[in-house]
């Protein structure tokens, strides 16, 4: 009997902890679907959380009041770039790093290991300065090149390529292969689970950057959602439900590519024993 | 068809460990060599510079009279079985039997063809859309050996292939590598630390220790004429049987050795070669096979033993035995030669004794079968 209580005890906590969590994003969901008018005057009672009347106003709202198409091409431009070329360069160098023998290799994965350290506020500014002296500013490119190579990921690669068989890569190389068709034909099919995770984090931190962005875009071509909904946020009239349905679109994503890669995700994560 | 050779190989790992010294041995055409020695004794090593995975410190290595040193693995035209084999898990049965094929860049068409070919050789036919993991460790063990063999290469090169089997798929896949090396005739280089693998398999063995090559010969002939104590106590399961010795004069002219307390009379053959060795160190060696009950035909001498226990086999048994003195000679590792002689001695016997451990008995040796060897460990006569 005391032992039922306690097991009530906790999956009651473990119930209220869950709703904490998922009640901004029912919130977001909710009003979304409702009249403007409702959002703020229910705000404050559960029913916040059940779109009562459903309708997909806002959604037009959105598209109406602002070019929502052309930040989201940009940020899907922008990320998809990023997660693509970061997943090449970063698993090429974590390879190189974990397999092959070469001169320095573990001081400049040394150093890689430092750069974790140095957030991005860290380097911005002089960053910003290098891309103004090449004329970058307001372009694709400065918002993709300097995030390709990362070295998080660089790191996620490393650990999980060291746990491949070795034994995997000298069959491959005694059946003809050279290293890049190894790589390609053999470590990339046996390490998807690293892939999966790289991409999704890197297509979560993309998402949602807002500084650089900030930084060194000025016009509305190129930027991407982050500072679209920032934007849209101060455009009078202030209308939670077109906020809400901004939001709602933002986030479809994110959460779609979650569901489709959450299983090698988990893997991956678990595999390379880095915290999500 | 090849010939490999070994000449004067040694490997220095990066962090000093000296893993093969000196290592000669050619392999000739169409031959199955088997290297064979203790955990760590180097073999592995010199089946992996061989295959161009690890470099060589100095020496040359020959494929077909062609220094390979410097040529990569993809360049060498080997194939080799890996102790877990290595299969590629993302591809099904059918894919990794092709991937050679495909670095190879052959047509499709011969591509199908010879893939049907080894699977119908190795009973894969059925298997050929599945994945490694859905496989039972031999089906992935013929599956490695297809792989190899797929790509007619110039030597085959095997890993320990069958050590990850239990006993009785062991003996099965034993038996299918020697069919098939005696029907293709490939050089092949297999590594075991298993001796009795190494003697049904083998056209000849080569026995390692510490990196260096103790002897290489014919299976039989390694049992018959060890070259050292290493072999003579590597080879044969149990191996020989090893105890320092004394020799002392007879009467008759002739030469007698110790045996704990015991005297033991030398044949005239035995004692003409021995001679010189009067007042120095020497082991003598007795394979368990050469003591029996002491009613047996061959026997010329009679000894009472101390049973410290028995291994019952069922139609014979592996009787280990201390004797008077034999306990000083080799307990706690006192003794600086504890290295060279057996810590106890064991006789192999038909069915099963009538006594049991902690008991005496009478067993009669085989006084011809026994070996002499030197202070260093070199065989005698």
């Amino acid at each position: 009997m005391k032992r039922w209580r306690i097991n009530g005890a906790i999956y009651l906590g473990l119930m209220v902890l869950a709703l904490v969590f998922i009640a901004p994003i029912l919130l977001m969901v909710a009003g979304s679907l409702k009249p403007d008018a409702r959002v703020l005057i229910e705000a404050g009672s559960w029913r916040a959380l059940l779109p009562d009347s459903v309708s997909l106003q806002n959604y037009g709202d959105v598209f109406s009041r602002v070019d929502f198409t052309s930040y989201l091409l940009n940020s899907l431009w922008i990320t998809g770039c990023v997660v693509v070329l970061g997943l090449i360069v970063n698993a090429m160098a974590g390879y190189a790093f974990a397999r092959m023998q070469w001169r320095g290799r573990d001081l400049l994965f040394g150093l890689v290991l430092m750069i974790l350290i140095i957030p991005l506020e860290a380097i911005a500014v002089p960053l910003f300065y290098q891309v103004t002296l090449w004329g970058w500013r307001d372009t694709y490119v400065v918002q993709i090149v300097p995030f390709i190579a990362n070295a998080f990921s660089i790191y996620l690669f490393h650990t999980y390529f060291l746990g491949l068989p070795r034994e995997l890569e000298e069959a491959a190389r005694i059946d003809g292969a050279g290293v890049l068709r190894t790589f390609v034909s053999i470590i990339v099919p046996n390490a998807r689970p690293a892939f999966a995770s790289v991409a999704i984090l890197t297509f979560l931190t993309q998402w949602g950057a807002f500084l650089w962005p900030l930084m060194v875009t000025s016009g509305e071509a190129v930027r991407p959602l982050p500072l679209g909904i920032a934007a849209f946020y101060t455009l009078p009239p202030l209308q939670w439900g077109d906020i809400f349905a901004f939001g709602v679109m933002m986030v479809a994503p994110v959460l779609l590519l979650f569901l489709v890669f959450q299983k090698w995700f988990v893997r991956g994560v678990a595999a390379t024993g880095v915290k999500g | 068809m090849s010939t490999v050779s070994f000449k004067n190989i040694s490997k220095i790992f990066d962090d000093g460990t000296l893993a093969v010294t000196a290592f000669d041995l050619d392999i000739a055409d169409g031959e199955l060599m088997v290297l064979v020695g203790p955990s760590g004794c180097g073999k592995t090593t010199l089946l992996r510079m061989l295959a161009g995975l690890e470099t060589v410190s100095s020496g040359e290595l020959l494929i077909d009279g062609r220094v390979v040193n410097p040529l990569p693995p993809q360049q060498r035209d080997i194939a080799m079985v890996f102790q877990n084999y290595a299969l590629y898990p993302h591809m099904t049965v059918r894919r990794n039997l092709e991937f050679p094929l495909r670095m190879m860049k052959l047509g499709k068409d011969e591509r199908r063809q010879r893939v049907s070919e080894v699977a119908g050789l190795l009973g894969l036919t059925a298997l050929l859309e599945r994945k490694p993991r859905e496989l039972s460790g031999g089906q992935r063990q013929r599956v490695a050996m297809g792989r190899a063999i797929v790509r007619e290469p110039k030597v085959f090169l095997m890993d320990e292939p069958l050590s990850n089997l239990d006993a009785r798929l062991r003996l099965q896949i034993r038996g299918e590598i020697a069919a098939l090396q005696r029907r293709m005739r490939t050089t092949t280089l297999y590594v075991t630390h298993d001796q009795v693998e190494a003697m049904t398999l083998g056209d000849r063995v080569a026995v390692i220790d510490q990196g260096r090559l103790q002897q290489v010969d014919e299976p039989q002939n390694l049992y018959a004429h060890p070259a050292n104590i290493f072999v003579a106590r590597f080879i044969g399961s149990p191996g020989m049987n090893i105890f320092r010795t004394e020799l002392h004069p007879t009467e008759d002219r002739g030469l007698a050795i110790d045996w704990g307390r015991q005297r033991l009379p030398l044949h005239a053959g035995q004692a003409h070669a021995l001679r010189k060795y009067l007042g120095k160190t020497l082991y003598a060696g007795l394979r368990p096979e050469a003591i029996h009950y002491p009613d047996a035909p061959d026997v010329e001498a009679t000894i009472v033993v101390k049973i410290e226990s028995i291994e019952a086999l069922g139609h014979e048994s592996l009787l280990y035995f201390g004797y008077e003195g034999r306990m000083e000679e080799t307990r706690g590792d006192l003794s600086p030669d504890n290295n060279m002689v057996s810590p106890l001695m064991v006789a192999r016997l038909a069915g099963t004794p009538d006594a049991g451990a902690g008991e005496s008995l009478r067993l009669g040796l085989a006084l011809k079968q026994l070996y002499f060897f030197d202070a260093e460990g070199s065989a005698i006569c």
